[in-house]
């Protein structure tokens, strides 16, 4: 794990703008599309992530008030190419809580929430062929809840959205990872 | 950026210049992300000789049968992409640093048996790996050709009988699926890998669940360690647009028995004639103390993979979830079960329900 980039894209077209070694200070950057890169791994600024130890799951904000969540790089590497994407059949669900689980050839772990809320949609493209998060981990919502309390939900700690913030806890989680990504 | 499953699955290369690799070996040398559940760790490479035309064989419940649906190529449960065999010992260099063995597989092939030697002596002269050679006895005639093998650099090698019994062998790899293979010369192919590797230095692959019985399998078990070889077992998962693709698994507590007896066989500490076994074949006396076999289900290693050992003595060959999804109760434990392992384990034993 060497550098950190962060790229910046205006119109769909990335374009790096920084790239610092590990531990120094990203160039702040602007727009929706912004993104922290940590070895192979991405970061989009426009969304953040729920940090809880092996949750690793991203959170975007809706215009209709719900949010969408999905699995982050760092979790859709670890798993391995995705088989089964597994969804309790609950509709209410805790910050922490499990909301189901994934399974690939040798893994498997739970889905943890990020948010308290019930569950009102499920993107059954990804149910049906979980590796669109393998291709496209930001592209590929899982679950839409509609949070109970999301001021509350977003001001824990376990929510990270500001870029030094999640730059550092992603170099942590590598650094604390068995093998090197 | 991953592959699509649709451009990583389908080998693109002939061994013995490209192998296939299993998914574990895959992950191992990262070509493909993911880590093991449980921290699992990979300690053999499992090559696969690949050839557009296939394998010729045609067994029932094989991911590789010539029989099998088009557009199926997972073998074992999972996908093995096709790798150059150059690229394989480069990453093996680079990533492989707990790594002990390598198993180069034949397949039912006119050229396999002299690709495996070459892709052995690659590895002999660029790795330190220990090799293990899996062989196809259908394409192999008296011993040179087990010899070469050897002087290619493999210490040891595998013979995939795969059924424990002659009339299961037939109908299933035999005469049955109008395929090649012959009981008979299987093992007069192992009695002669025997002859050249040495007592102990052949391993024959057993599949439980193809409908033997606890006993029968117990009693080939027997068989094979008698002629001076050691077993390897494997748990049937039935493959997707395979023969056998509706066929249930076998009981979890009759394939824990089935190691457990192989263990005490394969360690000389009893044999199958001592055993008991009720009216379905089952086993219920293992022959030993009580306290003798308490010992031996606590220490656990009875109920890890089963495969040829690293320069360590102990298994390499571990195939981490290869005989079930990970989410799923283990059959053969990739590394030493632990208290609740053992717990799990010892209450399948006692299970006599299916």
């Amino acid at each position: 794990m060497g550098l950190v980039d962060v790229k910046m894209g205006g119109r769909g077209k990335a374009k790096r703008v920084a790239n610092v070694k590990k531990g120094g200070r990203p160039r702040k950057a602007t727009g929706a599309s912004r993104t922290v890169k940590v070895g192979n791994l991405r970061f989009p600024l426009d969304r953040s992530y729920f940090t809880r130890k092996g949750a690793h799951i991203w959170l975007l904000p809706q215009k209709d008030g719900t949010v969408r969540i999905g699995m982050d790089s760092f979790l859709s590497h670890n798993a391995g190419y995705l088989n089964y994407i597994m969804l309790d059949k609950k509709s209410s669900v805790r910050r922490g809580g499990s909301l189901g689980s994934f399974e690939s050839a040798k893994f498997v772990s739970k889905l943890f929430s990020p948010v308290s809320g019930t569950v009102v949609g499920v993107n059954e493209q990804v149910v049906r062929d979980p590796r669109r998060i393998n291709r496209d981990p930001y592209g590929s919502w899982i679950l839409a809840i509609r949070p109970g309390d999301i001021e509350k939900d977003m001001g824990s700690p376990e929510i990270l959205g500001d870029e030094k913030a999640i730059t550092k806890w992603i170099q942590e989680e590598l650094e604390n990872a068995d093998e090197k990504i | 950026m991953p592959m699509r499953r649709s451009d990583r699955a389908r080998p693109s290369g002939s061994s013995p210049d490209f192998v296939r690799t299993s998914t574990a070996a895959a992950m191992t040398l990262k070509y493909y992300p993911g880590k093991f559940h449980r921290g699992a760790k990979l300690k053999a490479l499992n090559l696969l000789l690949t050839y557009d035309s296939g394998c010729c064989a045609r067994c029932a419940y094989c991911g590789l049968s010539s029989s099998r649906a088009p557009q199926q190529d997972s073998f074992i449960r999972v996908d093995w992409p096709a790798i150059s065999t150059e690229e394989v010992i480069d990453r093996s260099l680079k990533h492989g640093r707990g790594l002990d063995r390598v198993c180069i597989s034949m397949i039912t092939h006119p050229k396999a048996l002299g690709d495996l030697n070459d892709v052995a002596r690659r590895f002999r002269e660029r790795t330190t790996l220990s090799i293990s050679a899996l062989i196809g006895p259908t394409m192999i005639k008296g011993k040179a050709p087990l010899q070469k093998m050897k002087d290619a650099g493999v210490d040891r090698v595998g013979i995939a009988v795969d059924a424990a019994t002659p009339g299961l062998f037939e109908k299933f790899r035999g005469k049955g699926v109008n395929g090649p293979h012959k009981w008979d010369h299987y093992w007069d192919v192992l009695d002669d890998a025997v002859s050249v590797f040495g007592r102990g230095m052949v391993g024959v692959h057993l599949i439980v669940g193809l409908g033997e019985t606890e006993k029968e399998m117990v009693g080939t078990i027997q068989m094979a360690r008698d002629r001076g070889a050691c077993t390897h077992l494997f748990s049937f998962y039935p493959e997707d647009g395979s023969a056998m693709e509706g066929w249930k698994r076998p009981p979890i507590g009759g394939y824990h028995r089935v190691q457990l007896a192989r263990h005490i066989i394969d360690n000389d500490q009893g044999r199958a004639d001592n055993m008991e076994f009720d009216r379905k074949g089952r086993i219920v006396d293992f022959g030993l103390a009580s306290s003798e076999l308490a010992r031996i289900i606590e220490e656990g290693e009875a109920f890890m993979t089963s495969g040829c050992p690293g320069k360590d003595g102990k298994v390499a060959c571990n195939r981490p979830y290869g005989n079930e999804r990970p989410s799923e109760k283990l059959r053969n434990y990739p590394f030493k079960p632990n208290k609740k392992d053992i717990r799990d384990v010892r209450a399948a034993l006692k299970d006599y329900s299916s």
